[in-house]
């Protein structure tokens, strides 16, 4: 009985792609200005995390003892400062190395033909795809753990420990920049299997590109207030106490129903879950409910499980339309 | 006699290949779904835009509030609130269209072999490509001249009646991004006449777009920050003539740097025009920093006047992209066609 899908041939397409990858003047192109930015979001990291500690150091020096409480003491900066800046560079510039990875895979190879001689061969169509995923897959995940490592290593270099949490939060950062890039991969390589040109391809997956990295959140943004309506008016300085305890309950509720309705919205794109994810695990770390304190890995993965399982079902859905129209493409 | 005959067959031959390319751009699906998209990205700003205009008409209906403006009274301008939030997404999906607009006129004539039959007719390579580079300006003219229509169309259904200065700034804005967008369709048509590839192509006037319009401000911005260095060092100075000049050179450097990047940075460039389109009593706008000077609330300003306050720029605008044009013509007449 033949099994379902030869992992050695997949292996073999894997490695060809990989390598593909790794040797096309393009992407390497690409990729060193992905790094290049990447060091300058770190220099800025660095930078502010600096400022940070010492703003924390003249707090700490200043303060009196008499007046310490839990509540109102300073925190020493977290490490993730470093990070932010890169979460922030990372939108601009990843999409596009994942659509240069993803767009040509298989109408380059149709408008060459060099698929049907590939076809010819004793290999699957299936395994030719799931290769063609992973190969791909791969390199962006390569590519996303970079940044990482090279950020890890430039703290380490300056003589800052890294707390465990803090490292397992970074694991989970490469992950959630991995799943983003994989999302915009994955709508290349659905285009690259629906049209024949690979210059279309690419035409196509930009447009989808517009729709979900700002058409998707502007449209969040603007659902969010049109919901929610406007602030109430604030109540005069003399007014009673029961008039400012139902202002603020109406502010909370303002905010959760605009929150609510922007996060529905942004679950359709990888950008906004991207953000999202990012934002919860790199800058606002304190308790939801009473606003202060750190949250362990634990509860932060309970916080951000929605978005990141929105940001990997994302990708599943597109390679599932690439992988569909590839059995059944007619070539000819 | 020959050379008669040449001369005026020209203009016929052009205006078919224009013709022809304008209706291929208008019938083709994805063009329409990115100008689709063009429109629908600017809808939200827009609307948001309005909602800005409303409060600014209740500002102005208001003597207390608006005495915290001071003499000069509010910087900005009826009409520039409702459009100045577009440049910033046009600015991203308008370049994504032009390029898509650009990237295959040639490479794919090429690769299909189509071009070698269209050079059997008698008609000239200079009349194709300025034919293909018109029917594209034509296409992209028209989709922003639609989308500006609809946009004053809304207004005047809101009740919202602009004067003869504001069209005249709506206008400018419009050919401002026609230039923009025409830059960058200039640039795929380039790339199209060098590469013979035309996905390869279109992924080099994406990376060219990227590099122009993320790459080049942040490195801009860098330099700018170590170079100028920080504000606070000025207030080290004790001696206040030390200090004034300390702050003279700061200031000349801050805009230079900001001059020099604007130059590299189309974005750039297009937002520093269309600002002073839009607000005409800027006097004063520099990149990083926005609009640094403007005429007191009231004064009466014209959108022509203050295109000549920043003619450099839009001398800039206009002329980038004849001259990547002027490159997309070299490269074609002297192609090999085998």
């Amino acid at each position: 009985m033949t099994p379902i899908l030869d992992l050695g041939r997949v292996a073999t397409i894997t490695r060809k792609e990989c390598l593909d990858h790794l040797t096309d003047r393009t992407f390497l192109l690409i990729l060193a200005i992905f790094l290049f930015l990447t060091v300058v979001s770190l220099h800025l990291g660095l930078v502010s995390y600096d400022a940070a500690l010492k703003q924390y150091e003249h707090s700490v020096a200043y303060s009196d003892p008499a007046f310490s409480s839990p509540l109102t003491d300073s925190r020493p900066p977290s490490l993730l400062i470093v990070f932010s800046a890169l979460a922030e560079s990372l939108p601009q510039w990843g999409p596009l190395l994942a659509i240069a990875v993803g767009f040509d895979l298989i109408a380059g190879e149709r408008s060459s033909r060099s698929l049907k001689t590939l076809l010819v061969r004793p290999v699957f169509r299936d395994e030719i795809i799931t290769g063609k995923a992973l190969g791909g897959g791969a390199v962006l995940a390569l590519a996303s753990a970079v940044p990482v490592v090279l950020a890890l290593g430039l703290i380490a270099a300056a003589g800052i420990t890294i707390p465990p949490d803090d490292a397992g939060i970074a694991a989970l950062f490469c992950a959630a920049t991995a799943l983003y890039l994989l999302a915009y991969f994955a709508v290349a390589l659905a285009f690259s299997s629906l049209v024949g040109d690979g210059g279309r391809a690419l035409a196509w997956t930009m447009a989808a590109f517009i729709l979900f990295s700002i058409l998707v959140p502007t449209v969040a943004a603007y659902a969010g207030e049109a919901v929610a309506g406007d602030l109430p008016t604030y109540p005069s300085y003399d007014a009673p106490a029961e008039e400012v305890q139902h202002y603020l309950e109406a502010a909370r509720a303002r905010y959760q129903a605009l929150n609510g309705v922007e996060n529905l919205v942004l679950i359709l794109s990888p950008d906004g879950n991207y953000q999202a994810i990012t934002k919860v695990l790199l800058t606002d770390r304190s308790d939801p409910v009473s606003g202060w304190g750190i949250s362990g890995l634990t509860d932060i993965l309970g916080r951000i499980w929605q978005n990141l399982v929105a940001i990997a079902v994302f990708p599943t859905v597109f390679l599932a339309i690439a992988y569909a129209r590839f059995i059944r493409i007619d070539l000819r | 006699m020959h050379g008669d005959t040449s001369s005026r067959n020209a203009p016929r031959g052009l205006l078919t290949v224009a013709r022809k390319e304008f209706a291929d751009h208008l019938t083709d699906p994805a063009f329409l779904v990115l100008a689709f998209l063009l429109i629908a990205v600017c809808t939200v700003p827009f609307q948001q835009g309005l909602e800005g205009y409303e409060r600014y008409l209740a500002l102005l209906a208001d003597p207390v509030k608006l005495a915290a403006y001071g003499t000069r009274g509010p910087t900005t301008q009826a009409i520039q609130i409702i459009y100045w939030r577009l440049p910033d997404v046009i600015s991203t999906a308008g370049a994504i269209l032009a390029i898509a607009m650009g990237f295959d006129l040639v490479s794919r004539e090429r690769q299909t072999g189509s071009l070698k039959l269209l050079l059997a007719r008698p008609v000239f390579r200079d009349e194709i490509i300025t034919g293909k580079a018109l029917g594209g300006l034509a296409a992209l003219t028209v989709s922003i001249a639609a989308g500006l229509a609809l946009s004053v169309a809304v207004l005047l259904f809101r009740g919202i009646v602009p004067g003869a200065d504001d069209l005249v700034s709506i206008l400018l804005f419009g050919l401002a991004t026609v230039a923009l967008l025409a830059f960058y369709f200039c640039l795929a048509l380039a790339i199209s006449t060098t590469t013979r590839k035309s996905g390869k192509a279109f992924l080099y006037a994406l990376i060219v777009f990227f590099i122009l319009s993320t790459l080049v401000p942040t490195v801009g911005s860098e330099v700018l920050n170590d170079i100028a260095g920080p504000y606070s060092d000025i207030q080290d100075y004790t001696n206040h003539a030390d200090r004034q000049s300390a702050r003279e050179t700061y200031e000349a450097t801050r805009a230079l740097i900001g001059n020099v990047v604007t130059v590299f940075s189309p974005q750039m460039n297009y937002e520093t025009v269309v600002q002073y389109a839009l607000n005409p009593r800027t006097t004063e706008y520099q990149a990083f920093r926005g609009p640094l000077d403007v005429l007191p609330f009231g004064t009466e300003a014209h959108p022509l006047d203050a295109m000549a306050r920043c003619w450099q720029n839009v001398l800039l605008l206009l002329l980038a992209p004849i001259a990547l044009f002027g490159l997309a013509f070299m490269a074609f007449l002297r192609m090999d066609i085998r």
